[in-house]
């Protein structure tokens, strides 16, 4: 019942890392938080920023920035966690995602939504449900389950974007 | 409904260990009344709840087991080790055919039949000694019946209780002659009617000899139904005219109560009026002793309690924080009250999740039972401290581990009776299990008094495996440890108990997951000596707060031997790692550089000395904290591969402290080092 309420919905969150654009359905997202005094765990890959208190309860940071094969920055005013369900496994989890800066929520209908090209594209297609096109912008829609739950990193080749 | 049904089978396999409990008690001492009644009324309970729920197959099987012990309860059988050997078995197949009601799986019909026919023999004996029994007692006792007025008013709810109340009557008319009149005074117009509610009062008047042999009838009704027994004559009344007529009468009549009272005033021995008060009495007391004294609560609720109460414990921690930086008097008055407060609810509820190590046992008691006999060797297994109370999470999962070990005394330890005697031993062997209290551990000790360790054997075999080198000299505490490790077994031949290889380690590695410890002693010849250390409670452990840069490490204060203050200095000029302090050379660790921090380290820093399976090993910290209550978090899938941090947990200011597990970081160090030696 609840993911059939979650599939349905239309509405992404849009989020920038460096100059573009991602978006995560809502029924993904659970709340967004400033980012707190984070607490590295040592040994841990590199895009694994560390794990903060959420209200009494431990919750696991990724940079998503690295996760994403960008260069690592500090952070700015701008800069935020998007707290999200992640399936893993079967089991749902619930991890940060440190972003540059969240963006707005747009409703994104079903037909506006294209196939990510296979060629050509940076980013591995299982991850990304498509793209739209939103004032002049491309905005990726991600594949939050699959994002995040990969141990590996997001960029199929080793060029960054500039 | 299913939610009825899970309460009916945890009950069921309660009423199960119960019973499996009081047959292996039986065993071991004397066949006492007491415990057979236990037994019968075990079986009439299951046998009443599981036709409620409709597992017909469970409650046919439990009526003829009930009625063999209903038989040894009143002296028509005798119980035989054979009885007691069926009963286990049977108790095994319940619990199998609990899981499996219409009998689906063909091994559980095959096994059902085959118990069914053992059961039904073991009744056909009884049959037999009853009925001879019957004859020897009609020949004596025709003589000596009285007649009896028998009033019996079930609760309101005892169709609720999966109770009828007619059975109760239709028993009665096995004990001999009755007469019975049904009051439906009390039963109200149509419309008005509960049907699930019992408005019928039964009076009887038997012809029989034993008032016991009533009262037993209605054993099984509940407290709140009324029963009252009535010595009327010594005489039979029943066959008497005049009483006939009468009783007719009364069953006529419109007032039957009223009339039923007229009746026995006229027949009734005036002296009998005491001994049915003093009877009311003993009931009102065994009233009073039914108070409810224990409820059952789901362990999720228990476990969502624990981790409100780690919440509070957390939240206090801050207020605590925030209330040293004010001067209001008031403020910190009400701090420390609450926390004192918050203390006793911990230590409450930790108490709560506490069961005692006994729940557990009758497990062991009954493996020892089966493997003895199947291995044919005579074993006493003793069993001492079994109210020492555990954590319930640890209770789970501690019950494989000793079963484990436990098999390998019996198999490997115990010798045979006439080795025994042999070596000047007693003809038994002994298996003691004893649990008890150090500081804050639980430990639990396994003794036997067999062959011991064999040490030469152990390090022959370690070589053969090439689990050590054969130059390798180790001490007698090392050779033992060897057993431990992945894929030693020594036993020559693979047994269906024990020695698949797959032993002692996994015993390790599930008593390490519990975060206790495993100590082994032998002594060729006397016996093994095995214990394990735990902690009291899963969820909360005492550890030493400490700080390196930034970021906040709790070690856990049970592995700490030492702290000590040295300067960068020191630790710079330290050679081939390793320090001199109290005159001793130590290895070390700095957690700094092993943790990848590259922030300059300050002037003095603290080396916190900690053991590791009877190495020390010192790890180099900044600065130490101080003592720290550590609510224990887990760090999630996501960091499941991060071995050398246990958990997490919050600090008094809100920041995340890494609990660290001193274990793994020495051994994920020393397997580093020795990378890079080669």
């Amino acid at each position: 019942m609840k993911e059939d309420t979650n599939a349905n919905i239309n509405s992404y969150l849009t989020f920038k890392l460096g100059k573009e654009s991602f978006a995560a359905n809502v029924g993904k997202v659970l709340e967004i938080l400033e980012v707190p005094n984070i607490t590295k765990v040592p040994k841990s890959p590199e895009y694994m920023t560390g794990v903060i208190n959420l209200r009494g309860n431990v919750l696991p940071v990724i940079d998503t920035r690295i996760k994403f094969g960008l260069p690592k920055i500090d952070c700015t005013v701008n800069t935020c966690i998007i707290v999200i369900n992640v399936e893993m496994d079967s089991e749902n989890i619930i991890v940060g995602a440190l972003v540059d800066s969240v963006q707005e929520v747009l409703e994104i209908q079903q037909a506006q939504i294209q196939p990510s090209p296979s060629l050509g594209s940076k980013y591995k297609a299982e991850f990304l449900e498509g793209m739209t096109k939103y004032h002049e912008d491309f905005i990726m829609l991600l594949n939050i389950d699959k994002v995040f739950s990969a141990d590996e990193l997001i960029l199929v080749k080793d060029s960054l974007i500039s | 409904m299913d939610q009825f049904r899970r309460k009916f089978l945890e009950e069921a396999s309660d009423l199960l260990e119960q019973l499996e409990k009081v047959l292996l008690k039986i065993e071991k001492e004397d066949i006492v009344a007491s415990h057979v009644e236990e037994i019968f009324r075990v079986m009439h309970t299951l046998k009443g709840n599981s036709s409620m729920f409709g597992y017909e197959a469970v409650s046919e099987f439990t009526h003829y087991l009930e009625n063999i012990y209903d038989d040894i309860r009143k002296d028509e059988l005798e119980l035989s080790s054979q009885i007691i050997s069926v009963t286990l078995s049977s108790v095994d197949h319940l619990r199998s055919i609990l899981k499996d009601e219409k009998l689906e799986i063909t091994s559980n019909k095959v096994n059902h039949e085959n118990m069914m026919k053992a059961i039904k023999m073991l009744s056909s004996i009884s049959n037999d000694t009853k009925a001879l029994k019957e004859e020897l007692k009609d020949n004596t006792n025709s003589e000596g019946a009285s007649t009896w007025y028998v009033k019996f008013k079930p609760a309101k709810d005892i169709h609720r209780t999966g109770n009828n109340p007619l059975y109760f009557i239709d028993d009665l008319s096995q004990l001999g002659n009755v007469f019975t009149i049904a009051d439906l005074s009390d039963v109200p117009e149509l419309t008005e009617i509960d049907p699930q509610t019992c408005y019928i009062t039964w009076h009887n008047f038997i012809y029989t000899k034993n008032e016991d042999d009533i009262r037993d009838i209605f054993l099984f009704a509940d407290a709140q139904s009324e029963l009252v027994v009535e010595k009327i004559s010594d005489k039979d009344l029943l066959n008497s005219l005049k009483f006939s007529e009468d009783l007719k009468e009364t069953a006529i009549s419109n007032t039957i109560g009223l009339s039923i009272k007229n009746l026995l005033d006229k027949y009734s021995i005036p002296s009998q009026e005491e001994s049915t008060q003093e009877n009311e009495l003993a009931r009102n007391n065994h009233k009073t002793e039914n108070v409810i004294s224990s409820i059952r609560v789901s362990s999720n609720k228990v476990d969502e309690m624990m981790s409100l109460v780690s919440e509070l414990v957390t939240a206090q921690a801050r207020l605590n924080v925030l209330t040293q930086n004010t001067t209001d008097s008031k403020v910190s008055e009400i701090t420390e009250s609450i926390e004192k407060i918050t203390r006793r609810i911990r230590d409450n509820s930790f108490s709560i999740c506490l069961v005692p190590f006994e729940t557990i046992v009758v497990r062991f008691q009954r493996l020892i039972r089966d493997l003895s006999t199947q291995l044919n060797k005579n074993v006493k297994f003793i069993t001492e401290g079994t109210d020492t109370e555990l954590d319930k999470n640890i209770i789970e999962n501690l019950s494989d581990p000793i079963l484990h070990i436990l098999r390998n005394c019996l198999d490997h330890g115990i010798e045979s009776e006439n080795e025994r005697t042999a070596k000047g031993k007693q003809a038994q062997g002994t298996i003691l299990l004893k649990a008890f209290y150090t500081g804050s551990n639980v430990n639990i000790q396994i003794t036997d008094d067999g062959k011991g360790i064999d040490f030469t054997r152990v390090k022959k075999k370690a070589e053969e495996k090439n689990l050590i080198s054969k130059e390798a000299q180790l001490s007698e505490k090392e050779i033992l440890n060897l057993i431990f490790l992945p894929g030693f077994s020594t036993a020559e031949k693979v047994t269906e108990i024990s020695g698949r290889g797959v032993g002692m380690d996994v015993v390790k590695r599930q008593i390490s997951d519990l975060r206790g410890e495993v100590d082994l002693i032998s002594v060729p010849g006397k016996g093994t000596t095995l214990t394990i250390k735990l902690p009291l409670t899963l969820s909360i452990i005492d550890g030493l707060l400490v700080r390196i840069s930034d970021t906040h490490y709790i070690i856990p204060l049970g592995v700490i031997e030492k702290c000590h203050e040295v300067t960068q200095e020191f630790i710079e000029e330290a050679f081939d790692d390793l320090l001199a302090l109290d005159g001793e050379r130590q290895p070390f660790i700095n957690l700094r550089t092993e943790f990848c921090d590259t922030s300059t380290p300050p002037f003095l820093q603290q080396i916190i000395m900690v053991k590791s399976d009877d190495k020390k090993v010192g790890l180099i910290v900044d600065a130490i904290v101080g003592q720290y209550q550590a609510v224990l978090k887990p760090l999630g899938k996501l960091y499941k591969n991060i071995e050398i941090i246990s958990g997490a947990s919050i600090l008094g200011d809100g920041t995340v402290a890494l609990v660290l597990d001193t274990n793994k970081i020495i051994k994920e160090y020393s397997n580093s080092k020795m990378i890079i030696a080669i």
